[in-house]
C-alpha cells in the first residue's frame, strides 16, 4: 500500500509485443506466473530429493511414473487431493482448519518481494523486503502449536511444543546472522542487495571470512527453520508419529508437504540474496581488478548479467543446488536430541552471529547515539 | 483512501472490548489476553494517526515500538508468575486466590 | 467522501478483528481464547499495512504473533484447567447477564461519543485535518528517518527497553523453573545419565561412541 508505484512483471516481455496494455493487466498477469512458478517447483524440488537420496543409498529413487519418474510427485500430490477427509474425535474445529490454511498462507505470501531479475521481475515492491518474509515466517510457531493442540493427540501436541520451541530458538540467529550484511547494504529490500553484491562482490567472501561463517549460520538456521534431518526433531518418526501433523490426513497433508518444501525453497532464496548473490551468475565484483584492467570483457559480462533469462535461470539453477545440498544432509546425516539442539542454538549460534555483526559493522558508515564512529 | 475516524472508531471498540474483558473475566491467562487486546487499540490508534501525518514523521512509530516491547516483557512475566502460581495452588481463577504462601491450604 | 478500493479489505479485517474479539472473550477454553487473540493480532499487523506503517506491520508479526502469541499458548497449555467444575462459566455469565452487556455498551458509547465530538469540533480539523497528506513516495526513506530517529532522539529510551527485556528475561527463567529441572541440570544428574549410556554402549550393536 505504502509504495504506490508497483512494478511490473514481465513489462519488458509484453511490451513489445502489445504497447498499450493496461497497467493491471501486467500486474496480474505478472503476479500469477510468478507465483505459479514458484509452486510448480515444488513438485519439483521433492523430485530432485528422492533422487539424490536413492543414488547416494544405491536405489534408483522414483522412476515408475512418467519419464525418469519425474510425474512421481504430481501423482501423489493427486492421490493425497482425491483421499476421504478426516479429523479426530474431540478435535477442535476451527483450530484444526485454521491452522493449515494459515500455516499454508504464510508459506506462499513470503514469496512476493523476492526479485527474480533485476528489472522489475518481482511480485511486489515493499520497502522493509527481508522483514516481510521474516514477519510472515514468524506466523508459523503458533499455528503449528495450535494444530498440535486441536488434534486432540499426545503426539500432535509434543510435536507442537518442540515445534515452537525449536522455531523461536533459531529465528534469531537468523536473523541476527544477516543484520550485518543488512547494515552494510543500507536497504532491507532484496533487489538492492543483489545489486550491491554485484557491484561488490558476494557477501559469502567478503569480511575476512566472517561473511563465509555468517552464511553458514544462516543456512543452518534456514534448515533448521523448516524442520528437516538433521534438525526434523519435532516429527520424530521413532518416537511421535510424525509431530503436529500427525492427525492432517488427505489434502491437509499434502498442504503441509508443500509447505515444508516451499519453506526450504524460501530460505534457499534467502541465502542466495543475502550471500551468493541471487541472480548474478558469476563472482566478479564490478568495482575489482577485472573491470578496471579489462574495460571490453567488463562492458560484455555486464550486458550478459543484466539479461532477464540469464538473471531467471542463474537463480533457478542456484536453488535447485540449494535443494540438492539439503537432500545430501538428509541423506547423510543423523538426526539431533532436543536439548543439545536447542543448546546449540542459544548457546553457540546466536553469540558467534553477534560476534559477526559486530565484525560487519567494523566496515560499515554507521551514526549510532548521535556520534560517527572513527571507522566510519 | 480510508478515513482516519474508522481507524480511531475500530480503536475504540477494540479498547473497550479489551476494558470489558478485564473487569469481567476471572481465568489470569483470559485477562492477560484482554490486556493485549487494548494494548493493540492504542497501538491501531498511533499508527493511524502517524499515517496521516505524512512521510516527515514517524514518532507514532516509536511509541508503537516501545508499547510492544513493554508487552513483550509483560507477556513473559505474566506467563512465568501464571506457572509459578499454577503449580503452588493448583488454581489459576484470581478470584479463588488468596493466600500468598506457597504450599497453604487455604481452602 | 470518495469511495476509494481500500475501503473494503479494510471494513473485512475490521469485522474480523471484532468477532475474533468476540470468540476470544466468550470462548469456552483458554487455549481458544488465545488462538482467537492469535488471528487478531494477525488482522491488526494488516491494518497496520493499510495504515500505511509497512515496518510496524513487520514488527507485529514478528513479535506479537511470532514471539507473545506463542508466551500466551504455553500459558495456556501449562495452566489448562478443566474449566467445567469452575461453577459459574464465564460464557454463561457473559452471554446471559445482561447487566454485564449493557456495561460494555455504556464503555463503547462513551468512548465513541467523546471521538465524535473531537472528530467534529474545530480544534481537530485545524491539526488533524490541516497537516494531514497522503504522499506515496519513497517508504524506504521514511524507514531510514525512523531508523535515526529510533538512535538519535531516542537512544536512552532503547537501552532503557533492552535493560527491561533483559529483566524480563531472567526474571521469567528465575520464576518459571523448578527444583526438578535445576535437578536435572546438575552434575550429579549428568554422572547418573553417563553411567546408563555406558551401560546402553555396552549393549551388543551400541559399541561405537554414544555421545552424552
Amino acid at each position: 500500500m505504502t509504495n504506490f508505484d508497483p512494478n511490473f512483471p514481465f513489462e519488458f516481455l509484453f511490451t513489445p509485443l502489445w504497447p498499450d496494455a493496461p497497467k493491471w493487466l501486467l500486474v496480474v498477469i505478472g503476479t500469477l506466473l510468478l507465483a505459479t512458478y514458484s509452486l510448480v517447483n515444488q513438485l519439483f524440488a521433492p523430485y530432485i530429493e528422492r533422487k539424490t537420496m536413492g543414488r547416494q543409498q544405491k536405489r534408483r529413487g522414483p522412476s515408475y511414473v512418467g519419464p525418469f519418474g519425474i510425474l512421481q510427485i504430481p501423482a501423489d500430490t493427486l492421490k493425497l487431493l482425491i483421499k476421504a477427509d478426516s479429523r479426530p474425535a474431540g478435535a477442535d474445529r476451527t483450530g484444526f482448519f485454521v491452522s493449515v490454511f494459515g500455516v499454508t498462507a504464510s508459506a506462499i505470501m513470503a514469496f512476493a518481494p523476492m526479485p527474480w531479475g533485476s528489472n522489475g521481475l518481482t511480485p511486489g515492491h515493499l520497502s522493509i523486503g527481508f522483514l516481510y518474509v521474516f514477519a510472515v515466517f514468524s506466523i508459523f510457531p503458533p499455528m503449528m502449536l495450535i494444530g498440535g493442540w486441536s488434534s486432540n493427540s499426545k503426539y500432535s501436541l509434543i510435536g507442537g511444543f518442540r515445534s515452537a520451541g525449536q522455531l523461536i530458538a533459531y529465528e534469531i540467529p537468523m536473523l541476527t546472522s544477516v543484520l550485518g550484511v543488512i547494515a552494510t547494504v543500507g536497504s532491507f529490500d532484496l533487489n538492492v542487495i543483489v545489486i550491491y553484491q554485484m557491484e561488490h562482490g558476494w557477501f559469502l567472501f567478503r569480511y575476512w571470512g566472517a561473511g563465509l561463517l555468517a552464511g553458514l549460520i544462516f543456512f543452518l538456521s534456514g534448515i533448521a527453520e523448516t524442520e528437516r534431518v538433521p534438525f526434523d526433531i519435532p516429527e520424530d518418526e521413532a518416537t511421535l508419529v510424525m509431530g503436529p501433523r500427525t492427525e492432517f490426513a488427505s489434502w491437509r497433508m499434502a498442504a503441509l508437504m508443500m509447505v515444508e518444501y516451499l519453506h526450504m525453497w524460501a530460505n534457499a532464496l534467502l541465502f542466495l540474496y543475502f550471500f551468493m548473490g541471487g541472480y548474478d551468475f558469476i563472482f566478479i565484483p564490478q568495482d575489482g581488478y577485472i573491470y578496471s584492467t579489462y574495460p571490453e570483457l567488463g562492458t560484455a559480462l555486464t550486458a550478459i548479467r543484466m539479461n532477464g533469462w540469464v538473471q531467471f535461470l542463474t537463480l533457478s539453477i542456484k536453488a535447485y543446488m540449494i535443494v540438492f545440498i539439503a537432500a545430501w544432509m538428509r541423506s547423510a546425516l543423523a538426526r539431533f536430541r532436543i536439548d543439545q539442539f536447542l543448546v546449540f542454538g542459544w548457546k553457540y549460534l546466536l553469540p558467534t552471529s553477534l560476534g559477526l555483526l559486530m565484525i560487519f559493522l567494523i566496515g560499515v558508515d554507521i551514526n549510532i547515539f548521535g556520534i560517527n564512529w572513527w571507522w566510519s | 483512501m480510508i478515513p482516519l475516524s474508522y481507524f480511531l472508531g475500530l480503536s475504540v471498540l477494540m479498547f473497550s472490548a479489551g476494558l470489558f474483558g478485564v473487569l469481567t473475566q476471572r481465568n489470569a491467562v483470559r485477562i492477560l489476553v484482554s490486556v493485549e487486546i487494548m494494548l493493540n487499540a492504542a497501538n491501531v490508534a498511533m499508527a493511524s494517526f502517524n499515517g496521516v501525518f505524512g512521510l516527515e514523521h514517524v514518532e507514532g512509530w516509536s511509541f508503537v515500538i516501545i508499547i510492544i516491547a513493554v508487552a513483550a516483557a509483560e507477556a513473559a512475566i505474566g506467563m512465568a508468575i501464571f506457572l509459578s502460581v499454577f503449580r503452588n495452588h493448583n488454581e489459576i481463577i484470581v478470584s479463588d486466590l488468596f493466600s500468598l504462601g506457597e504450599t497453604e491450604e487455604a481452602y | 467522501m470518495e469511495f476509494s478500493l481500500t475501503l473494503i479489505p479494510f471494513t473485512l479485517l475490521a469485522v474480523f478483528i471484532l468477532a475474533a474479539i468476540y470468540k476470544s472473550l466468550t470462548a469456552e477454553k483458554t487455549m481458544q481464547s488465545v488462538y482467537w487473540l492469535i488471528f487478531m493480532l494477525v488482522a491488526v499487523g494488516f491494518i497496520f499495512l493499510l495504515a500505511n506503517s509497512e515496518i510496524l506491520f513487520a514488527y507485529q508479526l514478528m513479535v506479537y504473533s511470532g514471539g507473545i502469541a506463542v508466551l500466551m499458548l504455553f500459558a495456556g497449555l501449562l495452566t489448562e484447567q478443566d474449566e467445567l467444575f469452575i461453577d459459574s462459566s464465564i460464557v454463561g455469565f457473559i452471554k446471559t447477564s445482561k447487566t454485564q452487556v449493557l456495561i460494555f455498551i455504556f464503555f463503547a458509547i462513551d468512548v465513541l461519543a467523546l471521538l465524535l465530538s473531537s472528530i467534529n469540533g474545530s480544534a481537530y480539523e485545524e491539526t488533524v485535518l490541516a497537516n494531514s497528506e497522503y504522499t506515496y513516495t519513497d517508504s524506504a526513506h521514511q524507514i531510514k528517518l525512523f531508523a535515526s530517529y529510533l538512535w538519535n532522539g531516542f537512544a536512552e529510551v532503547i537501552i532503557l527497553l533492552g535493560f527491561l527485556l533483559l529483566t524480563a528475561i531472567l526474571g521469567s527463567v528465575k520464576l518459571a523453573i523448578r527444583e526438578t529441572d535445576l535437578e536435572e541440570l546438575s552434575d550429579e544428574y549428568l554422572a547418573r545419565i553417563a553411567t546408563t549410556s555406558e551401560d546402553i554402549s555396552s549393549l551388543p550393536g551400541m559399541e561405537d561412541e554414544v555421545e552424552v
